[in-house]
C-alpha cells in the first residue's frame, strides 16, 4: 500500500469527523437543562470551549425537529423580532438518555484505551 | 464612494454597505441552493437570516456605522460556508447509506425544473439542462442530439425551440449526478465499456458483448446459415456499433482522477467519500489486468489491431471529407472572383453594392467554417470545455446573420434592376449593292490576340454568349443576334434593337440608349460589329443588340465573317438567317456561312452553286 494519507486524513478532517459526531449530543445536553433559542445554545459551547461554525448548527436544529425529538415555540422578544425556543419531546428525552449512556461507554472505553497506548507502547 | 443600504433581514433593521449588500446577497443565495435539496431548507434558511440579522445588530450596536465587507467575512467565519457547513454537519445516516451502496442516487426532495444549464454547455445548454434534470450524463444526450438532428433535421430545431422556452441558470445539483466516464483501469480498447459497465452498475462483460455480438453474429451466422434472419443484421448493425464506439471513445472522458471516479460510479464527491475511496483498493489501486490466457490476449490483440484499422478508415474518411470541404469552399470562392473587379461592374451596380457583396460573401462562407473547425476541435478534445466567449460567438453569430441579410438585399436588389425591359428600335436605310449581291461581314477588332474569352457557350439559346476583356480593360459582350430576313419592300433595310433591363423604364431606356452600335458599308460589303463593348462601371443588365437585315425578295447574299470559324460560332449565331416569323428557315447544319442565298418571300435559299461546293 503507498496512499499517502496525509493528503486526505488529516488532522481537521479527523477531528471534524470527532466533533460531528458529539455535536448532536452536545446540542440535546444544552436544550435538555433549559428551553433555550439557537443563539443561547451557541454561547454556552463556546463558554465550554467548544468552538464551531454556527452554520452547522441550524440544519441540526431542523433535523432533530423533523425526527420529532426537538420542538419549539416562539417566544416574543425586547430587542428584535421573536424567538424560537427549543425543548426536548418525549421521544428526545429517551433518545438522550441513550446517548447518555452510549457517551458515558464510548468515553470511558476510550480512556481505556489512549491511555493504555500512551504508557504500553514503546517508542516505535 | 458607496451607497449604504437599509435592509430587513429577518426582521432586523440592518444598515449595510453597498458592496457588502452584494457579497451577503451572495452568500444567501449559496446557502439558499445548498439548503434546497434538503427538507425544511427554508426553515434553515430562515434561522440563518435570523441568526446573522442578530450578530449584525450586535455590531451596529456596538458603534459601527453600518456593515462593512469585513463584517461579512466575520459573518462568514462564523456561520461558515455551504461547503465547511456540510462537512460539519452531514447527516450520520445518510454517510451510512452512502458507505454501504456507493451506487445510492442522491436524494433531492426540492422541486425540480428544467433549465438550461450554465456550466454544461457547447451551444445553448439544452443538453446539458436536461441532462441535470433527468440525472443523466449529458454526453449521452448530446451524441443521442446529433443523431436526432443527422437523421431529420428535427433535433436542431428542437434544441433551438428549447433553447429560446427555456430559462438559463447554474443547477445545485450537478455534482450530484453520475456521470459517463470511460475506465483506463478496465479497459480492452479505449475502456468505453467499462466505463458504461460503472455507469449502469452491470458487469463490464455485458457491454462487451453488446459490441462485439454484430462482429460475432456475422462470423457465426456467415460460417453456418447466411439465410438465417439475424446475419443481415448482424451485418447492418457492426458498422454502427464501431462507429458508436469511436464516437463514444472520442467524447467520452477518461475517469483518471479520484474524483472522476467516483463521479463514475455515482458516488458523491466530497472528503468523506474520496477518503474513503483512497482506501478502498477498488476504486484507486490500479486493477491488475486480470492475468489473461494466451489464447484471450491474442484475441484482445486482434480485436485491437482491427479496431485500429477501423479508426483508421474513419479518420481517412474524416480527411477526405476535410479536403472535399475545402475544394468545395475553393469552388466557392473562384465564381466570387466576379465580385471583385473589374467583373464586379457586371453584378453591381455601384461600388456601394460591389463591397457589400463581397464583405457579406466572406462572411456568409468564413464564419460556418471556422464555427465548424471550432466544433470539430471542442468535439473532440472531450468534454473539457474552456467556456465558450460569449463575446466572441455573439459577434459571430450576428455577423453571420448581418452577411446573410446583406446578400439577400443585394441580390433582390440586383435581380429587380432585371425587371423592366426597353426596346429601342432604329431603322437604317442601306443603299443597294452594286451587283445585287450584299456581302455581311463582321468587323475585325484590331487584334484578336487581345481577346480573352470568358464564357464559350456557344449552345446557349438567346445567349449571352461570350464576355471577354478589351486591350483597354473595358467589357465586351457579344450579345448580338443578327437575322436575315425578306425586306416588306423592294429596298435594303437595317433595323436594330438596343435592348436593355432596369428597375423602372426610365433606367431601362438609359441603358439600352448607352449601348453603342456603328456599322459601315464598302461597295458591296456591309461591316457588322462582333461585340459591344459596355460603357465604363455599367452592369450588366440584359444588354443585348438584334441586328434585322432587310434583303429585298430575289437578291442574292453572302455572310463572309469567317475570319476564325470558331470565333465565329462563338460569337455569331449560326442560325442568323430567320424567318419573319422566328422560325428557323435554314437548317443550321446545312447552313454554310461562306455559302451564297437568295432570299424568297419565305425566308432565305441556297443557291445552287453552294451546294455543289
Amino acid at each position: 500500500m503507498n496512499f499517502n494519507y496525509s493528503e486526505t486524513m488529516n488532522i481537521e478532517n479527523t477531528s471534524s469527523q470527532m466533533r460531528k459526531g458529539v455535536l448532536e449530543y452536545c446540542i440535546l445536553s444544552v436544550i435538555k437543562k433549559a428551553e433555550v433559542y439557537p443563539s443561547d445554545i451557541i454561547s454556552q459551547m463556546k463558554a465550554a470551549g467548544l468552538y464551531i461554525l454556527e452554520g452547522t448548527l441550524y440544519p441540526l436544529l431542523t433535523r432533530l425537529k423533523n425526527a420529532d425529538l426537538l420542538s419549539y415555540r416562539w417566544v416574543e422578544s425586547v430587542s428584535g423580532p421573536p424567538r424560537k425556543y427549543f425543548r426536548l419531546t418525549e421521544k428526545g428525552e429517551v433518545f438522550y438518555t441513550e446517548l447518555t449512556q452510549t457517551w458515558q461507554q464510548l468515553t470511558r472505553a476510550v480512556d481505556i484505551i489512549t491511555n493504555e497506548t500512551e504508557s504500553d507502547t514503546p517508542d516505535a | 464612494m458607496n451607497k449604504v443600504i437599509n435592509i430587513n433581514l429577518a426582521g432586523r433593521l440592518i444598515a449595510i454597505d453597498e458592496t457588502a449588500y452584494h457579497q451577503l446577497e451572495s452568500y444567501l443565495k449559496r446557502l439558499k441552493a445548498f439548503f434546497l435539496k434538503e427538507e425544511g431548507g427554508d426553515e434553515i434558511l430562515h434561522d440563518m437570516e435570523d441568526r446573522i440579522g442578530e450578530l449584525f445588530q450586535d455590531k451596529l450596536k456596538k458603534g459601527s456605522a453600518c456593515i462593512m465587507t469585513e463584517d461579512i467575512n466575520e459573518m462568514i467565519a462564523i456561520m461558515g460556508s455551504p461547503e465547511q457547513i456540510e462537512n460539519e454537519s452531514g447527516e450520520i445516516d445518510k454517510e451510512d447509506k452512502n458507505n454501504s451502496g456507493p451506487f445510492q442516487q442522491p436524494e433531492t426532495t426540492a422541486k425540480r425544473t428544467l433549465y438550461r444549464s450554465k456550466k454544461d454547455k457547447v451551444i445553448g445548454g439544452v443538453c446539458g439542462g436536461i441532462a441535470a434534470y433527468l440525472k443523466i450524463d449529458p454526453v449521452i444526450l448530446r451524441i443521442a442530439a446529433i443523431f436526432i438532428a443527422l437523421a431529420w433535421g428535427t433535433g436542431i430545431l428542437l434544441s433551438i425551440l428549447l433553447w429560446i422556452i427555456v430559462p438559463e441558470k447554474e443547477e445545485q445539483y450537478s455534482e450530484l449526478k453520475r456521470r459517463l466516464y470511460r475506465n483506463p483501469r478496465q479497459k480492452v480498447i479505449g475502456g468505453v465499456c467499462s466505463g458504461i459497465a460503472a455507469y449502469v452498475n452491470i458487469d463490464p462483460i455485458i457491454p462487451r458483448l453488446v459490441f462485439v455480438a454484430p462482429l460475432l453474429g456475422v462470423i457465426l451466422f456467415g460460417a453456418l446459415n447466411n439465410d438465417f434472419f439475424l446475419f443481415p443484421i448482424s451485418v447492418g448493425s457492426f458498422p454502427t456499433m464501431v462507429l458508436l464506439y469511436i464516437i463514444l471513445w472520442a467524447s467520452v472522458p477518461a475517469a483518471n482522477t479520484v474524483a472522476e471516479k467516483l463521479e463514475m460510479r455515482g458516488g458523491k464527491v466530497d472528503v468523506q467519500s474520496l477518503s474513503q475511496a483512497i482506501k478502498s483498493p477498488g476504486i484507486h489501486a490500479a486493477q491488475p489486468e486480470t492475468g489473461k490466457s494466451g489464447f484471450a490476449s491474442v484475441l484482445s490483440f486482434l480485436f485491437k489491431a482491427f479496431v485500429f484499422f477501423v479508426l483508421g478508415m474513419v479518420i481517412i474518411i474524416i480527411a477526405g471529407v476535410l479536403t472535399g470541404l475545402v475544394m468545395a469552399l475553393i469552388g466557392l470562392a473562384i465564381p466570387s472572383a466576379f465580385m471583385l473587379p473589374p467583373y464586379s461592374q457586371l453584378i453591381t451596380d455601384s461600388p456601394v453594392q460591389t463591397w457589400g457583396l463581397l464583405i457579406c460573401a466572406v462572411l456568409v462562407l468564413l464564419i460556418p467554417f471556422l464555427m465548424l473547425i471550432r466544433l470539430l476541435i471542442r468535439t473532440l478534445s472531450g468534454r473539457r470545455y474552456k467556456k465558450s466567449n460569449k463575446w466572441v460567438m455573439g459577434i459571430q453569430s450576428f455577423l453571420f446573420i448581418i452577411g446573410i441579410f446583406g446578400l439577400f438585399w443585394i441580390t433582390s436588389s440586383i435581380l429587380t434592376d432585371f425587371r423592366t425591359a426597353y426596346p429601342k428600335r432604329y431603322e437604317f436605310p442601306l443603299q443597294a449593292p452594286l451587283n445585287d449581291t450584299l456581302i455581311i461581314k463582321k468587323e475585325l477588332i484590331s487584334s484578336d490576340d487581345d481577346i480573352e474569352d470568358m464564357w464559350e457557350d456557344g449552345d446557349i439559346s438567346d445567349g449571352y454568349n461570350g464576355l471577354f476583356m478589351n486591350s483597354d480593360s473595358g467589357l465586351s459582350i457579344s450579345n448580338i443576334r443578327l437575322d436575315i430576313i425578306p425586306s416588306p419592300d423592294s429596298s435594303y433595310h437595317l433595323i436594330l434593337q438596343k435592348k436593355a433591363r432596369g428597375r423602372n423604364q426610365k433606367v431601362a431606356r438609359e441603358r439600352a440608349e448607352q449601348i453603342p452600335f456603328s456599322f459601315r458599308k464598302e461597295n458591296n460589303t456591309l461591316f457588322l460589329p462582333g461585340s459591344f463593348e459596355l460603357p465604363a462601371n455599367a452592369p450588366f443588365r440584359g444588354q443585348k443588340l438584334r441586328v434585322k437585315v432587310q434583303v429585298p425578295e430575289g437578291k442574292v447574299f453572302r455572310t463572309e465573317y469567317a475570319i476564325h470559324d470558331q470565333i465565329n460560332s462563338f460569337y455569331w449565331r449560326k442560325g442568323i438567317v430567320r424567318h419573319r416569323t422566328g422560325y428557323r428557315a435554314i437548317n443550321n447544319s446545312r447552313w454554310s456561312s461562306s455559302g451564297y442565298y437568295y432570299m424568297t418571300k419565305d425566308g432565305p435559299v441556297a443557291l445552287e452553286k453552294n451546294i455543289e461546293d
